[in-house]
């Protein structure tokens, strides 16, 4: 598994975020490594979903930097990390209900398509060439997440795992640098947690995506993670491989002592 | 839109995004075309002939609104005053600088455009209702606008609009007009498809479904917005045009706001997001009209004791009536029920 590199993709500097004076980020410094497979863990309200809101640029934090592949983008806007090669995949379902599979993924890599409103109309010519090769490159990604069957069904009607899978594959199409992803196992079966956990590991191993991990489950994370981030009321209380999670006494203390 | 019977395969992605994919598909379109230009032109009377042509320039109309409500989830409930604008745009260049309908008619698209690029500025900030509450402050704005016109649009009085020529030829007849009509009505829808199948119909679903996604995804939500008020505006101003040098006056009590309502009503019984939803919505609301205009005569003499006004108040009514009824039953529209009978029927005898 060491193909993880010492050069930082992602780093953050004393980050702090607070809500009218509940600390949801105390002081959070943090590196992300290029092609690392990162698991935050840490109990319901630790700051794991803001700390990627923060990443993502959906928070910006009252103090503190944000440097992503050695550029300072803490005030860079939202919409424009997406460009940046940064995707998302949130905690629940949030996609695009009326479209279709294959419709949410081209929906996903709708900045790689390039064509003005005129051809659109048209459908011909440039329209037709960009449609046709991005196709090609999410159909990829169907088969990869063996959504083949559902392609052309909207997403409302279908059911929850598959929502997600599909979820997975909208930030995929985006072609992330790096991946966010915001318990993506939550309410799923057995079965469906095994299915995803494996796909996440193929992404990480195929595609050489960096990815930061929020999960609850143990279990999962310290079978897949490269290294581990522990979270508690805000702060950052551990960091390391998940050997050295697993020892950590303050660590089983705040979270394991509970949850395992 | 339809879904290939089991068993066939697309060879191609090209295939498989073209229009024509199966034989039900291309013989539907083969008829439909028999349907409008051999058929109803051999056939039909002055009368039907007339009904047909406001059923295509409402579906001309009815393509912007689905594109900004149906796709985009907007509402706007000044698509009326935007129809208005084309219109009167249409008559001020025919009748005061004597421009021909080859000028006027983009110049009316154009004119209407402008207004919705800047009605759609506030989108940047306000959402949903305000959103619509805006429109319909841009609808009192217009009826005062040309009610105050001066000369220009002369006010209550209404202005005259030619007929329209094209290649030296005066659309001076119903069935000549018709074919204008249908024409563009066609063009228009076959333009509205392309760009719902486009990255700016996947834009705009993902702006309605899930606005606070698709920025995470990199989305310009305001951008898709203001585009898709534009096009709304623009298909209003083509079909505002249209009527004015097709009725040959217009004036301002043809552009009454409840007609923005049944426009929104009638698209969410067809089906909203959808291009054939759009069109059998239009097809319904105006098909309900000539029933009541029939059936009212009739009423009125079995039921003496109602007053004339009282049924033609029936139209009114019976709009209210149906699109409560699509909204209890069926709040997915006509074209959802359409294609759930459909599915089942190809997928027989092995529904599985
Ligand atoms: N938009 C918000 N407004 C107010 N408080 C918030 C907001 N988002 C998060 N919080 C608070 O910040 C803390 C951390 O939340 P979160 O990051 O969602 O936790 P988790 O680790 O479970 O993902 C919680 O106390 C939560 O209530
Ligand atoms: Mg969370």
């Amino acid at each position: 598994m060491e193909k993880t590199s010492q050069t930082e993709l992602l780093q953050l500097k004393s980050l702090n975020l607070s809500f009218g004076g509940v600390s949801a980020l105390n002081q959070i410094d943090l590196s992300i490594y290029e092609g690392e497979l990162l698991a935050l863990i840490g109990p319901n309200g630790a700051g794991k979903t803001c700390l990627l809101n923060c990443i993502n640029g959906f928070y910006k934090p009252d103090t503190g930097q944000i440097k992503y592949k050695g550029r300072d983008i803490t005030s860079v806007p939202l919409r424009n990390r997406a460009h940046l090669g940064i995707a998302r995949v949130f905690q629940g379902i949030q996609l695009y209900e009326g479209l279709s599979t294959l419709d949410n993924l081209l929906a996903g890599a709708h900045f790689f398509i390039d064509y003005n409103i005129l051809s659109a109309f048209l459908y011909v010519g440039k329209a037709k060439r960009e449609e046709i090769r991005q196709r090609r490159k999410v159909e990829e990604i169907i088969d990869f997440l063996e959504i083949e069957h559902v392609r052309k069904k909207r997403v409302g009607e279908l059911p929850y795992g598959l929502q997600k899978r599909i979820d997975l594959g909208r930030a995929m199409a985006m072609s992330p640098d790096l991946l966010l992803l915001d318990e993506p196992m939550a309410g799923m079966n057995l079965e469906e947690k095994e299915d995803m956990a494996r796909f996440i590991l193929d992404i990480h191993e195929e595609w050489g995506t960096t990815i930061v991990l929020v999960e609850h489950d143990m279990g999962v994370v310290m079978d897949v993670a490269d290294r581990l981030v522990v979270f508690d009321f805000g702060q950052k209380i551990a960091e390391g491989t998940p050997d050295e999670i697993s020892k950590n006494p303050k660590v089983i203390g705040a979270y394991l002592g509970v949850e395992v | 839109m339809l879904k290939k019977p089991c068993g066939t395969f697309d060879e191609t992605y090209a295939q498989d995004m073209s229009v024509i994919r199966t034989p039900y598909r291309g013989g539907l379109l083969i008829l439909l075309f028999l349907f409008l230009f051999v058929i109803t032109p051999l056939i039909a009377d002055n009368y039907a002939l007339g009904v047909m042509n406001l059923i295509g320039i409402s579906v001309i109309a009815m393509m912007g609104l689905n594109i900004l409500t149906g796709y985009c989830g907007q509402i706007s409930i000044g698509h009326v005053a935007f129809i208005a604008v084309g219109a009167y745009t249409s008559s001020i260049l025919s009748q005061h600088l004597g421009w021909p309908f080859w000028a006027t008619f983009p110049s009316a698209i154009l004119v209407s455009g402008l207004m919705g690029m800047v009605i759609g500025l506030p989108t940047l900030r306000i959402k949903g209702f305000y959103i619509a509450i805006s429109t319909l402050a841009f609808h009192y704005i217009i009826v005062w606008a040309i009610l105050h016109g001066g000369d220009l649009t002369k006010g209550v009085w209404g202005l005259p609009c030619e007929f329209p020529e094209l290649f030296g030829i005066s659309f001076n007849t119903e069935k000549k007009m018709y074919y204008l009509i249908m024409i563009l009505a066609v063009i228009g829808t076959v333009l509205a498809f392309n760009l719902v199948r486009s990255k700016f119909g996947r834009g705009f679903v993902a702006v309605r479904d899930n606005d606070i996604a698709a920025e995470f995804m990199g989305l310009n939500i305001f951008r898709l917005k203001s585009i898709a008020f534009i096009i709304c505006a623009m298909y209003a101003g083509a079909a505002g045009s249209l009527y004015a040098h097709y009725l040959g006056m217009i004036t301002v009590e043809q552009f009454p706001l409840i007609d923005s309502i049944w426009y929104l009503g009638f698209l969410i019984v067809g089906g909203l997001g959808s291009i054939s939803g759009a069109i059998f919505g239009v097809v319904f609301y105006r098909l309900i009209a000539q029933i009541v205009l029939f059936a009212a005569p009739m009423i009125s003499e079995a039921l003496p004791f109602l007053s004339v006004s009282g049924v033609a108040g029936f139209t009114q009514m019976l709009f209210g009536l149906v699109i409560i009824l699509f909204l209890v039953l069926e709040p997915r529209g006509a074209i959802h029920r359409w294609q759930l009978t459909l599915t089942s029927f190809r997928l027989w005898p092995f529904p599985y």
